[in-house]
C-alpha cells in the first residue's frame, strides 16, 4: 500500500515536471518563431513551476540551498 | 527591558502630554511652512524669495518628521545608552560590500562615455539642459513650479548641479541619470535580499545592472529613470516597515513618495499603488493593518507635506498638472479626430469593439516586457525590455509572484507591474519605450526570482544537490547578462543609437559648433524640416554661438556681415543648393559633407574663418 502511494506520488511529480518542461520548450520555440502565444505558454510553465516548487517541494526563494524538501517521497 | 527603561525616563523628562503637544505643534507648523514655501515661491518661473521658499520647504519636512517620529525618538538619552551598531557582524559588512560593489559596477556601466553612448544628442535632453542652465543663470528659481514641458522644476536642479560643475555637455547632463540608475540597483539588492534572500537580491540587481534597457535610460538626461529609483526604494522601506512595525521606514516612504511627485509623471501612480497595496493587505492581514494605522497615517502626512508646495502650485494651475499625461493619453477627447478618443476612433476604423481594442493594447503593453519591440523612444533598438534568456527567467519569476500572492513584496511588485502595463496601454505608441522604467525594476526582480526558481527545479529534475542547480541557473543568467551588455554596447550604442535624421543633424552640427570660439555664428538652413530654435541640442552645448534660422530659401546672395570668429552655415540636403548664394558672399569658406553611416548625405557644413579643417 505504501509502495503504491509512493509510486503514485512519483508518477504525479514526473507528470508535473514533464508538463513544465514541455510548456517551457514549446513556449520558447513558438516565441522564437514569432507567435505571441509562446509567451503565454512560457508563463504557464512558470506558474506551474512556481506552484510545484511551493506546494510539492515546499520551497521558498529565501530557503538555503542545502535544505531539501521534507517530503518523504523524495 | 532597556527600551522600557528608556521610555520611562523619556516620559519622565518630557512628559506624555508635552510630547503630544510637541507633535501637534510640529505637525501644524509643518503644514504652515508648506503653505509658506508655496507663497514664497509664487507661481512664476522666478520665485519671490527663492532661498526662503526652499528653506521653508525643508523645514516643513523636518517638522513633519518630528511630528510623526516614533515615541522612541523622544527619548533624549537614547543615543547615549544605545550600544554601537556598526559593525554589527560580518554579514552586515558583506551586505554593504556587495551593495557597494554593485553600485560601482552599475555606475561605471552607466557613466562610461555617456556623452557618446547613445550617439544621439536628443532635443528633449537639450531642452532639459537648457532648463538646467536657466536655473544656473537665475532665470528659473521657483523649485515648486514647473520647468520644461510642464515637468516639476525641482528635478532640473539635479542636472543644473552637474552642468554647473562640468559645463554644458551631454556627459554632464546625463550624469544624474547614471547616479539614479546605480542607486536603483543598490536599492533593489537591499530590498530583495531581505525579502527573498541573497540569491534573488544579487541576481535581480545584476540583471538590472546589465539590462540594456535600464542602462539606456540611465544614459539619457531626462527624468524617466527616477521612476525606477522611487519604485524600488519605496517598495524596500514599505516592506521593511511592514515586517518590523518600525516607524522610520514609513516616514522614509512618505518622504520618497512626496519627492517622487517632483520627477517623471509615471511616479504619480505611486500613491495609488501604495493605497492599493494597503487595501490588498486589508484582505489578508487586517489585524496587522490595524496595528500599523499610526505608521500609515504618518506616511500619508509626510507625503502630503513634502508634496504640498508643488501641490498648491498645481492646484492653481490644473492644466499644467494634467499636461504631461494629457498630451500622450489615448483617452483624451478630440484626438485623433473631433468628438472621439483614440480607442473609439480605432474601433471604428478597424471594425473592432472598443473593449477589444483596449484589450489588445493591454496585451501589447504586457508583451513589450518580453516579446514585442518597444516603440517611440528606444524603438531603434528593435527589442523588448528583456532579451530572450532574461525574458524566460522573468516569466518564471512572474509565475512565482502569482503563486506567492500573500507575500507583501510580491504584491507591491505585481501592483507596479499592473500599473505600468495600464499606463503604457492608455498612452500613445503602445508599447512606448519611455514608459516602462518603473516596470523595468519589476522585470529585474522577476528575473531574480525566476533564477532562484529555475535553480531549484533543475536540482529537482536532474537529481542534483541544490547548489548545483543554482550554478546551472547562474550559467543561464550570466549568458543572459552577457547578451544584454553585448547588445547595448556593441550593437545598439555604436550604430542604432543615432536616432532619426533630424536628431542626427542636430547632433552633428552641435558637436561641430561646440568647438567654435565665442562670438561665432551659425546660419541654419533646414526649415521647414527642422529649426535651430526647435532643437535645443545646439543651443545647449554651444551657448556661445549665435544660431540663426534661415526660414525662407535664398534666391540671391545675402548681405549678412562676417563675424569676428567663425561664421558657419549648415544645410540639410534638400537646401544644399543655396550654398552657391552663400559662397558669392563668403567665397573663402571650407565645405564639408557629413554623411549617415549608410553613406547618404546628412548635412552640409560651410565654415568661414574656421582655423581647423
Amino acid at each position: 500500500m505504501h509502495d503504491m502511494s509512493k509510486r503514485a506520488i512519483f508518477l504525479a511529480r514526473t507528470v508535473a515536471v514533464a508538463l513544465i518542461c514541455v510548456s517551457l520548450v514549446v513556449g520558447i520555440v513558438l516565441s522564437a518563431r514569432g507567435a505571441m502565444h509562446g509567451v503565454g505558454l512560457v508563463l504557464s510553465a512558470g506558474v506551474l513551476a512556481a506552484a510545484y516548487a511551493r506546494l510539492v517541494l515546499r520551497w521558498h526563494p529565501s530557503q538555503p540551498d542545502a535544505v531539501e524538501s521534507d517530503d518523504p517521497s523524495t | 527591558m532597556a527600551e522600557q527603561a528608556i521610555f520611562s525616563r523619556a516620559r519622565g523628562l518630557l512628559g506624555a502630554d508635552t510630547v503630544r503637544l510637541i507633535r501637534v505643534m510640529a505637525g501644524a507648523a509643518a503644514l504652515g511652512l508648506g503653505f509658506l514655501a508655496h507663497e514664497l515661491a509664487g507661481t512664476s518661473a522666478q520665485a519671490r524669495h527663492p532661498t526662503a521658499s526652499v528653506l521653508a520647504w525643508l523645514s516643513s519636512i523636518g517638522l513633519a518628521l518630528v511630528a510623526c517620529a516614533s515615541h522612541r525618538h523622544f527619548a533624549l538619552d537614547r543615543l547615549r545608552l544605545a550600544a554601537p551598531r556598526w559593525p554589527r557582524d560580518r554579514g552586515r559588512v558583506a551586505v554593504w560590500m556587495v551593495g557597494g560593489g554593485l553600485f560601482v559596477l552599475a555606475f561605471a556601466l552607466r557613466a562610461y562615455q555617456n556623452d557618446i553612448m547613445p550617439l544621439a544628442w536628443s532635443g528633449d535632453e537639450g531642452s532639459t539642459g537648457l532648463t538646467a542652465v536657466r536655473m544656473l543663470c537665475g532665470e528659473l528659481t521657483n523649485w515648486f513650479g514647473i520647468g520644461w514641458y510642464s515637468f516639476p522644476a525641482l528635478f532640473f536642479a539635479l542636472p543644473a548641479a552637474s552642468v554647473g560643475l562640468l559645463g554644458p555637455t551631454y556627459g554632464a547632463l546625463r550624469l544624474p541619470s547614471a547616479l539614479a540608475g546605480a542607486l536603483t540597483v543598490v536599492g533593489l539588492y537591499w530590498w530583495l535580499r531581505a525579502a527573498y534572500g541573497w540569491k534573488v537580491g544579487v541576481a535581480a540587481a545584476l540583471m538590472l545592472t546589465a539590462s540594456h534597457y535600464a542602462i539606456h535610460w540611465s544614459r539619457i538626461g531626462l527624468n524617466n529613470i527616477w521612476d525606477g529609483l522611487f519604485v524600488v526604494w519605496i517598495g524596500g522601506v514599505l516592506w521593511r516597515g511592514w515586517q518590523t512595525g518600525q516607524r522610520w521606514p514609513y516616514l522614509a516612504a512618505g518622504v520618497l513618495t512626496g519627492l517622487s511627485q517632483y520627477f517623471y509623471v509615471g511616479s504619480r501612480t505611486l500613491p495609488i499603488i501604495i493605497a492599493c497595496w494597503l487595501l490588498s493587505m486589508a484582505l489578508t492581514a487586517r489585524e496587522q493593518l490595524r496595528r500599523e494605522w499610526a505608521n500609515i497615517a504618518a506616511l500619508a502626512f509626510v507625503t502630503v507635506v513634502v508634496f504640498l508646495p508643488l501641490g498648491l502650485f498645481f492646484g492653481e494651475d490644473v492644466a499644467e498638472f494634467m499636461a504631461p499625461s494629457q498630451r500622450v493619453s489615448l483617452l483624451r477627447r478630440d484626438w485623433p479626430e473631433p468628438g472621439v478618443n483614440w480607442f473609439e476612433y480605432t474601433a471604428r476604423t478597424t471594425g473592432k469593439s472598443v473593449p477589444q481594442v483596449f484589450i489588445e493594447n493591454v496585451r501589447d503593453a504586457a508583451l513589450g516586457f518580453v516579446w514585442l519591440p518597444v516603440r517611440s523612444w528606444y524603438a531603434e533598438s528593435g527589442k523588448p525590455l528583456l532579451l530572450a534568456v532574461p525574458a524566460v527567467l522573468a516569466l518564471f519569476g512572474l509565475g512565482w509572484l502569482l503563486v506567492d500572492m500573500r507575500n507583501a513584496s510580491g504584491r507591491y511588485l505585481l501592483l507596479v507591474l499592473a500599473c505600468t502595463i495600464g499606463l503604457v496601454a492608455i498612452s500613445e505608441s503602445t508599447p512606448a519605450g519611455q514608459r516602462f522604467v518603473a516596470g523595468s525594476v519589476v522585470a529585474a526582480a522577476c528575473v531574480g526570482l525566476g533564477f532562484a526558481l529555475l535553480g531549484r527545479l533543475l536540482a529537482e529534475v536532474l537529481r542534483l544537490p541544490g547548489r548545483h542547480g543554482v550554478v546551472l541557473a547562474a550559467c543561464a543568467l550570466v549568458v543572459g547578462l552577457g547578451f544584454d551588455l553585448n547588445f547595448y554596447f556593441r550593437e545598439y550604442a555604436p550604430m542604432a543609437s543615432r536616432s532619426d535624421p533630424n536628431t542626427q543633424v542636430a547632433t552633428e552640427v552641435a558637436r561641430r559648433i561646440a568647438t567654435y570660439p565665442a562670438g561665432s555664428q551659425l546660419y541654419f538652413f533646414a526649415a521647414p524640416r527642422m529649426a535651430y530654435r526647435g532643437f535645443a541640442t545646439m543651443q545647449f552645448v554651444a551657448p556661445h554661438v549665435e544660431g540663426i534660422d534661415v526660414l525662407q530659401p535664398l534666391t540671391a546672395a545675402p548681405d549678412w556681415p562676417a563675424g569676428d570668429a567663425v561664421t558657419a552655415f549648415a544645410f540639410t540636403p534638400e537646401r544644399a543648393a543655396e550654398l552657391e548664394f552663400v559662397r558669392q558672399r563668403f567665397p573663402d569658406g571650407r565645405k564639408a559633407w557629413i554623411n549617415m553611416p549608410t553613406g547618404q548625405p546628412l548635412v552640409l557644413l560651410y565654415e568661414v574663418g574656421a582655423s581647423r579643417p
